[in-house]
């Protein structure tokens, strides 16, 4: 059982970064990569007796996105940890699930909730699905002290 | 963010000896420190008398001796001889926030779960416990299928 590659699902909340610091800190010792995972959906519209509408573009939100996920991943590069930025297009579950197959990770380290979780919901629905299904280990991570004084 | 200490929660079943596996590769990896918990529920003095004996009580400190007793043979058994690697605790207690509070209480900065089961029906199914932790831990919860 050695963990080679870690798989660290961000969405650019607090929550999710001190997750990463978390998931940096183990990969430094064990000499493990670092996948770090976003994944998005196009926000669509639906209306009764009419096509969806996107609400946006999509190659212009997936080159933000990937504009931030780079950013995020400079920021911690230098930890001697190889870190690779994925962004994928889907739901968050299903995109998790399918990266730690596709990409044979040997463990998951995420925040316990996400940007649009109510800090009160101290798992997140999308948390609490991988941990229920995965057949790796999940390793969650709290928000750090002060972001949860804040909110 | 480091790993110094880890905690299993342990109770002799399969999933706890799975948490334990892991216990011991993190150990292997990262030289940590090892807790072994086992938490007798406090809840079971209600029913002394009834369907525990009446001394169930007074007899504490013999059962929780022979429980750390079989806590360190399973220590020994996982980890080997070097007694410096894991420190047993017996405590009476409830669920998630006692296994938080201990974990707190020894420095612990990393508790690993075992879920109930192999198939994908019964990892759905987290015990109350490990959900407990899941979602009340302020240190980071591992869990493991």
């Amino acid at each position: 059982m050695l963990i080679r590659s870690i798989l660290c699902p961000v969405d650019f909340s607090d929550c999710a970064e001190n997750a990463l610091r978390y998931a940096l800190g183990i990969a430094e010792k064990l000499g493990a990569e670092i996948q770090l995972l976003h994944a998005y959906e196009v926000p669509v519209l639906v209306l009764p007796d009419s096509p969806a509408i996107a609400l946006a573009a999509e190659d212009e939100l997936r080159d933000h996105l990937s504009r931030e996920l780079e950013t995020l991943a400079r920021r911690y590069s230098g930890h001697g940890v190889e870190l690779t930025p994925r962004l994928m297009a889907g739901a968050a579950y299903e995109s998790i699930s399918t990266a730690a197959r596709e990409l044979d990770s040997d463990m998951i380290v995420m925040g316990t909730h996400g940007r649009g979780s109510l800090m009160r919901c101290l798992l997140g629905s999308v948390a609490e699905r991988v941990v229920r299904q995965s057949t790796i280990p999940v390793c969650t991570v709290h928000a750090p002290d002060s972001s949860r004084r804040n909110r | 963010m480091t790993t110094h200490s880890i905690l299993v929660a342990y109770d002799f079943s399969e999933p706890a000896r799975r948490a334990l596996d892991w216990a011991r590769t993190m150990h292997a990896q990262l030289h940590t420190g090892v807790v072994l918990l086992f938490v007798e529920d406090d809840r079971l003095a209600l029913v002394e008398g009834q369907i525990l004996p009446a001394d169930w009580s007074k007899m504490t400190a013999d059962r929780h001796a022979m429980l750390d007793a079989r806590l360190r043979s399973t220590a020994s058994e996982v980890f080997g001889p070097d007694d410096q690697i894991v420190r047993t605790r017996v405590v009476a207690g409830h669920g998630a926030e006692c296994i938080a509070r201990v974990a707190r209480e020894m420095g612990c900065d990393l508790v690993i779960a075992g879920s109930t089961g192999k198939n994908a029906v019964e990892r759905f199914l987290l015990g109350s416990t490990t959900l407990g932790l899941l979602r009340g831990s302020r240190i980071p919860v591992m869990v493991v299928h």
